[in-house]
Order: C-alpha cells, then structure tokens, then sequence
C-alpha cells in the first residue's frame, strides 16, 4: 500500500526513533527498533524539521531558505516512505 | 553578500531493515 502525504500534513518522528550523524559513514542515520536508514543530505535537512508543529509545506518553504529549487512534492514523496518505514507520523 | 544556495537534490535514504543487513550495517562501523 502506497501512503500519500498531503501538503498540509504536519509529520513528526515517532517515539523510539533517533537522528544522529553517522561520523564512519560522514552520513545521518535515523535508527529505529526495526532498522537504520542512511539519508542524503536533503532528507537529513527534511527530517530535522519534522517536528509535530510545521507542515510538508512549511518544510519545503523553510528549506528554500537553503536550497535552491526545493520541490514540495519530494518532501512530501520523502515524509510518506518514512511513515511507510514507521519512523514518522503525520497528523492531518 | 548575496547568499549561496545549494541545488536542491531529491531527498533519498537507503535502508538497512532485515537482520542480515542491519548486521552488514554494523559490522562496517
């Protein structure tokens, strides 16, 4: 089954999930009971602003501030495989 | 100075979820 995110979804990481930066690798991680992900560099910008209070949109407007060219639907595309992965939640 | 921004890349991650990768992972560190 394919989750689909709206913009105005607000994603947070979910309980027993942590962010950390990966020194061997020089990647961050995200581990979780189940598992690890290596993100790039723009999904590690995504996830720290995964926070229960902004929105897909709200991050992809607040990475524009970095990034030249951001593309909500990526964000959005990148926070629905996370839910899928059960490392994030969206309320909304 | 105006600011440089970087280009947007879209964002991926590779995922290590079976035990047998979840070791591989560890085993590299």
């Amino acid at each position: 089954m394919t989750t689909v995110v709206a913009l105005d979804a607000v994603p947070r990481i979910r309980r027993g999930v942590k962010c950390t930066y990966d020194q061997i690798r020089e990647a961050h991680v995200v581990l979780f009971p189940e598992g690890v992900l290596v993100l790039n560099e723009t999904a590690a910008s995504v996830v720290s602003l995964c926070d229960g209070v902004r929105s897909v949109g709200d991050i992809a407007l607040a990475l524009g501030d970095l990034y030249a060219g951001v593309q909500p639907e990526d964000v959005a595309e990148l926070v629905a495989r996370l839910v899928g992965r059960r490392v994030v939640d969206v309320d909304g | 100075l105006p600011e440089v921004k970087r280009e947007w890349v879209k964002p991926d991650f590779r995922d290590f979820q079976t035990p047998m990768e979840v070791t591989a992972y560890a085993a590299r560190s």
